[in-house]
């Protein structure tokens, strides 16, 4: 089941996400590194929800764009609360971890979430 | 007799050392972030108290004729109207960008909210994500307010 390798991918998706905004706030890191570590495990979790939901049939392609859409929102606002950190730059760092693992969750999922 | 008279500009000097450090104990601190507003972090507890009940509800009549979109318009009206109302306030404060941004999010999830209870809730399992979101995206916007508050002390 696609949900069940996410999981099971999870591990390493969660890194590659760290790391591709770890590059983004380099000097701010240490402030925000405990954010976004919460915060990527968060999406992962939901992303995971999101892909049963779908799977099961109890929500469409688009229902479940704005499920995840709600996921990225709420992990900017998190990061813009943190001393020093941009919106512009906040947005950077989440399109960045959601661009490192859409291939992955893509081919997981078997169809265009991400 | 001989006196010597003091360099040009001594007394000058003196009177700067003397007076700088006391108009600057006098100045109000230069500020590059908001001072806490009472106001704004009442009413961000308020949208967030609305909010959670809304969920509670939904946890329990997501699926049901209960749960029905058209019985919740009350529901959207009020927070918009609170979210503009607080977005509006912000904008007369200095600096107060970062609320700003996160009152933009949170009013974009309020229309996500909506466009997916529009199309219908099957059952509570759509629930736990979007009460996720939307509670992250409140429980972040009264971090920042407590960090505003804190500052002042």
């Amino acid at each position: 089941m696609n949900t069940i390798q996410i999981d099971a991918d999870g591990k390493a998706m969660l890194s590659d996400m760290i790391e591709a905004t770890r590059k983004i706030f380099n000097e701010n890191w240490n402030d925000v590194g405990p954010f976004v570590e919460m915060e990527s495990q968060h999406v992962l979790d939901s992303l995971s929800t999101i892909a049963r939901l779908k799977q099961e049939g109890s929500i469409s392609e688009e229902q479940a764009r704005l499920q995840l859409v709600i996921q990225r929102d709420c992990f900017l606002s998190l990061l813009l609360t943190v001393k020093g950190i941009r919106r512009i730059q906040a947005e950077n760092a989440v399109n960045a971890a959601l661009a490192v693992i859409r291939s992955s969750a893509n081919r997981l999922l078997g169809w265009s979430l991400l | 007799m001989h006196h010597t008279n003091p360099p040009k500009g001594h007394g000058y000097t003196s009177c700067l050392i003397i007076v700088i450090p006391l108009l600057l104990m006098s100045c109000s601190p230069l500020r590059f972030t908001q001072e806490f507003d009472e106001t704004s972090e009442r009413k961000i507890v308020s949208i967030q108290e609305k909010v959670s009940r809304f969920f509670v509800r939904m946890e329990r009549m997501a699926g049901t004729p209960e749960g029905n979109y058209v019985k919740y318009n009350d529901f959207y009206e009020d927070v918009r109207t609170e979210i503009d109302v607080l977005q509006a306030r912000n904008r007369a404060i200095p600096m107060s960008g970062t609320t700003q941004e996160q009152l933009d999010l949170l009013r974009q999830e309020v229309d996500q909210l909506e466009a997916l209870h529009r199309s219908g809730f099957h059952g509570t399992d759509e629930i736990a994500p979007l009460k996720s979101g939307l509670e992250g995206t409140l429980v972040a916007m009264q971090k920042y307010q407590f960090t505003l508050k804190n500052r002042m002390k």
